[in-house]
């Protein structure tokens, strides 16, 4: 087997420090962008009550309307 | 349903035991490069990374770097990538998962 090649501590360093930092920014942009996420579903949700409202209206208004015997 | 469910459970364990043979040698190879290659910076390298940080610092001021030659130069962009490669492992150990933002 070939032997295994001495690596430069520059690039050991290198290589370790990024993957902490890496780890570090992953970690600090997930806890910035699920508050904001959770903001936006609940202004969506908000958003939709009003249409969801007005559809149910006019579903028991046509319902209560239309001159079926079969009720 | 039923038959496949206890053909399974019947095999799994000649299953798991081929995984194993199957493995244990590349594990082996793997741990006995990645034991020298891998390994993190004892604090003793520290100062010397420091110093060829410096030199590469001082070759790219003095314009020595332009000595370098075209192979030379790709070779360090090539391992200049894979450093930085590994700040994105780290984002994905820090977002915990592997594709997007799972907010």
């Amino acid at each position: 087997m070939v032997p295994p090649v001495q690596v430069s501590p520059l690039i050991k360093l290198g290589r370790y420090s990024a993957l902490f930092l890496g780890m570090a920014y992953g970690a600090k942009r997930y806890s910035f962008l699920k508050p904001r996420a959770e903001e936006e579903r609940r202004l969506a949700a908000e958003a939709k009550k009003k249409p969801d409202e007005q559809k149910r209206i006019e579903r028991e208004l046509a319902e209560a309307q239309e001159d079926t015997i079969l009720k | 349903m039923a038959q496949f469910v206890r053909n399974l459970a019947e095999k799994a364990p000649a299953l798991v035991n081929a995984a194993v043979t199957y493995s244990k040698p590349r594990l082996a190879t793997f741990w006995y490069y990645a034991k020298v290659e891998l390994v993190p910076p004892t604090p003793a390298e520290i100062p010397t990374a420091i110093q060829s940080l410096k030199k590469i610092i001082n070759s790219a001021k003095t314009g020595s770097f332009k000595q370098l030659t075209v192979k030379e130069a790709l070779l360090n962009g090539l391992v200049a990538t894979k450093v930085w490669m590994w700040f994105y492992v780290g984002e994905i150990i820090g977002k915990r998962g592997i594709i997007g933002y799972d907010v």
